[in-house]
C-alpha cells in the first residue's frame, strides 16, 4: 500500500476543511467554557466551602486526642442533601478520624456537634445523655459521652 | 512542592519502563517522544500507587512504602532501560499502518490546539483556585480515602465499612493512592497541591495521548482533529479540575487500547501486549468501570491475538490479584446491583433518554462536537477497508456495561443517571474518538484525485 492511496488518506481541500472547522469549534468552545466552568466551579465552591469545613473542624483532634472514631451529628434535615454535604465534608476535614453517627454506640467517648447557627449547645448535649466539653465557634461543638469522662 | 516529587518521580520512572517495553513502529521522532512521555504518565502514577497500597497492606507505614514504591519502580525502569540498551530499537518501517506521508496543514491544528490549551490551562489555574479541594467525589470520596491511607496506621479507615455518607469504601483505591503517596512524602495529608497537580496532569495526559497515539498511527493531522473535538466536550473542561478518578479511568483505559492497536500494527509484540494489559489491570483499580474494560479488552485480544494474548495476560495479573484480594478479604460488602432489576423494561426509557441528553450537551450548538466529528465524517470518509475494527468491541462492549449497570442499580434511578451518566459518558468519548479515527482516511498533501471518467479531454 502506497500512502498516497486514496483508500487510506484523502488530499485536496477536503481534510484542510475539515481541520480548520474542528480547529474554530475548539477556539468557540474554549471561549466559552472558560468562563462557564469558572462561574459554575466557584458557585460549587460557595456551596461547599470545604476549605471553611477544614478550619472549623481543626481544633477536634488536638481536643479528642486523635481518637480512631468520634461520633457526628448536624442540625440539618435528616436525609436531605444539606446534611449529606455536611456529613461527607465534616468526614473529610477530620480524616482520618472515623465519624460515627450511630448515637446508640456507647464506645464512642467524643462527639462532634456541626450545627448552622447558635443554640443552646449544653441542653442539646443533655438530651443525648451527653456534656459539652467546648464551643469551638463557627457552629462547632465537641461533647463527651455522659460518664465516659 | 515537595508533594509533586513523587508524582514526577512515578512519571519519570514510567518513562523507563515505557522506553524500554515499547516496540517502535516507524513513526516520526517528534510523535514518539510525545508518545512515551503520554504513555509514561499512567503507567508510572498507576505502578507506583499499586506499590504503595501493597506495602500499606503488608504493614510499613505511609512514608516508608512512599518512598520505597517510587524508588523501587524507578530504580528498576532505570536499570531495565540501561540493559536493553536505552530504549528499544525500531520496528519495521513497514509496519502496518504506522507510516504517513506529512500535511502541510496541520499548522491549522497545532494553532487551534496551543489556543485550546492556553484557555484550558488558564480555567484550570482560576478553577483550582476556587476550589482547591476540588468538587464533590473529590473530597467526599477520592481524596477524604486518601487521607487514610497518608496517615501512620490508619490507612484501613479508606477501607472502613463505618465509614458513613456516600464515601464509598468499596471502591478500588488506585487514585486515592496515587495522592496519599504525594502526601505521604511531606507529611501532610489534605494538601491540595498534589491533587490539583496530579489531576491536572492526568487531563493533559488524557489529551496528548490521544494526540500522540492517533499521530504515531495515522499522523499528526488526525490526533489534532480527535484532540480538538475532545477539547470541545464541556465535560472535559468540567472534570479537568474536578479531582475524580473519571479522567484516570479514562486516560488508563486509552492507554490500554492505544497500546493493543500499536502492538497488532507490529505483529502482537510482547512489549506493546505486555504494556496493554498492566495498563488495562490498572483502569480496573481505579474504578469498577475499569473491570468491565479490562474483560472486553481481554476476551476480544485472547480472539484476535491467540497465544500473544499471553503476554498482555500475565502483565495484568498482579494488579488483578491486588483487585481480587481488595474485593475479597478488604473491601466491605456493597450490593451496587441488582439482576432484579434487569425485568424492569421500564428502567430502559429514562435510561436512553438521560444518556441522549447528557450527548446533546456535549457541548453548544452549532460548534458542537457531533457536528465536529460529522464534519470531519463527511469530509475524511472511512477507509476501505475500514480497518481495525477490533478496537470498537470493547468500547462498545463498555457502553454496553454503562447501560447494564444503571438498569441493575440498586440506587434511585434518576439520581444515579443524574450524577453519573455525563462522567461514564467523558470516561468513553476519548476511546469512541480513538476509534473513529483510526478508521477514517488520514490527510496527506497533494491535489485531490479527479474522479476517474469526468476527466476532460
Amino acid at each position: 500500500m502506497r500512502v498516497s492511496d486514496t483508500k487510506i488518506s484523502v488530499a485536496g481541500a477536503r481534510p484542510i476543511a475539515a481541520l480548520a472547522i474542528v480547529s474554530v469549534f475548539a477556539l468557540g468552545a474554549s471561549i466559552e467554557y472558560f468562563g462557564l466552568i469558572e462561574k459554575l466551579t466557584e458557585q460549587s465552591g460557595a456551596k461547599f466551602r470545604i476549605e471553611s469545613q477544614v478550619g472549623r473542624f481543626a481544633p477536634i483532634a488536638a481536643r479528642t486526642g486523635g481518637a480512631a472514631r468520634l461520633g457526628y451529628f448536624n442540625d440539618r434535615e435528616k436525609g436531605s442533601d444539606a446534611a449529606q454535604a455536611a456529613l461527607s465534608s465534616a468526614q473529610f476535614a477530620l480524616a482520618p478520624q472515623l465519624l460515627v453517627m450511630d448515637e446508640e454506640r456507647k464506645d464512642i467517648e467524643f462527639w462532634v456537634g456541626d450545627f448552622t447557627a447558635p443554640r443552646e449547645f449544653a441542653k442539646i448535649g443533655d438530651v443525648r445523655g451527653m456534656s459539652l466539653i467546648a464551643d469551638l465557634g463557627n457552629g462547632v461543638v465537641l461533647y463527651r459521652r455522659g460518664g465516659a469522662k | 512542592m515537595i508533594s509533586l516529587m513523587p508524582i514526577l518521580l512515578a512519571w519519570l520512572a514510567g518513562w523507563f519502563w515505557v522506553s524500554t517495553l515499547r516496540k517502535r513502529g516507524g513513526e516520526t521522532p517528534s510523535a514518539r517522544r510525545v508518545l512515551d512521555i503520554s504513555l509514561a504518565l499512567p503507567f508510572g502514577l498507576g505502578a507506583t500507587s499499586v506499590l504503595f497500597v501493597v506495602l500499606l497492606w503488608v504493614g510499613l507505614s505511609p512514608r516508608v512504602a512512599a518512598i520505597l514504591s517510587d524508588g523501587l519502580w524507578l530504580a528498576g525502569g532505570g536499570a531495565l532501560w540501561w540493559l536493553r540498551g536505552r530504549g528499544r530499537g525500531s520496528g519495521s518501517d513497514q509496519a502496518a499502518g504506522v507510516r504517513t506521508a506529512g500535511f502541510r496543514w496541520a499548522w491549522i491544528g497545532w494553532i487551534g490546539l496551543a489556543v485550546a490549551a492556553a484557555f484550558w490551562a488558564g480555567s484550570m489555574v482560576q478553577t483550582s483556585k476556587a476550589v482547591p479541594q476540588g468538587d464533590w467525589d473529590a473530597w467526599a470520596i477520592w481524596n477524604m480515602r486518601a487521607k487514610f491511607l497518608a496517615s501512620d496506621g490508619k490507612w484501613q479507615g479508606a477501607i472502613s465499612p463505618e465509614l458513613v455518607g456516600r464515601s464509598h469504601p468499596e471502591y478500588p483505591l488506585l487514585w486515592s493512592g496515587v495522592v496519599a503517596k504525594a502526601w505521604s512524602w511531606t507529611g501532610n495529608p489534605g494538601d491540595s497541591l498534589a491533587p490539583t497537580v496530579a489531576g491536572a496532569l492526568a487531563s493533559a495526559g488524557l489529551a496528548s495521548l490521544l494526540l500522540a497515539g492517533l499521530w504515531a498511527m495515522r499522523g499528526a493531522a488526525s490526533g489534532l482533529m480527535a484532540v480538538l473535538v475532545l477539547m470541545s466536550t464541556v465535560s472535559f473542561w468540567q472534570y479537568s479540575p474536578a479531582q475524580y478518578a473519571d479522567i484516570p479511568l479514562a486516560l488508563f483505559m486509552l492507554a490500554a487500547l492505544c497500546c493493543a492497536v500499536l502492538a497488532e500494527s507490529l505483529e502482537w509484540d510482547p512489549g506493546l501486549m505486555a504494556l496493554s494489559g498492566a495498563l488495562a489491570s490498572m483502569a480496573a483499580w481505579t474504578k469498577d468501570e475499569g473491570m468491565v474494560f479490562l474483560a472486553a479488552l481481554g476476551l476480544v485480544l485472547l480472539a484476535a491475538a491467540r497465544k500473544r494474548a499471553l503476554y498482555w495476560a500475565v502483565a495484568a495479573l498482579p494488579v488483578l490479584l491486588v483487585c481480587a484480594g481488595f474485593k475479597l478479604l478488604l473491601a466491605p460488602p456493597f450490593a451496587a446491583w441488582s439482576p432484579s432489576h434487569l425485568a424492569e423494561y421500564s428502567r430502559l426509557g429514562p435510561i436512553l433518554r438521560t444518556v441522549g441528553s447528557e450527548f446533546l450537551h456535549l457541548g453548544s450548538f452549532p460548534a458542537h462536537p457531533i457536528v465536529a466529528v460529522a464534519a470531519c465524517l463527511a469530509l475524511l470518509g472511512f477507509r476501505r477497508p475500514a480497518r481495525p475494527v477490533w478496537p470498537i468491541i470493547p468500547v462498545a462492549l463498555l457502553g454496553a456495561g454503562y447501560i447494564g449497570a444503571f438498569w441493575m442499580t440498586t440506587s434511585e434511578l434518576t439520581w444515579h443517571l443524574q450524577t453519573a451518566a455525563g462522567r461514564l459518558l467523558l470516561q468513553i468519548t476519548p476511546l469512541v474518538l480513538f476509534c473513529l479515527f483510526l478508521l477514517l482516511k488520514n490527510p496527506v498533501d497533494g491535489a485531490a484525485p479527479a474522479a476517474t471518467g469526468r476527466r476532460k479531454r
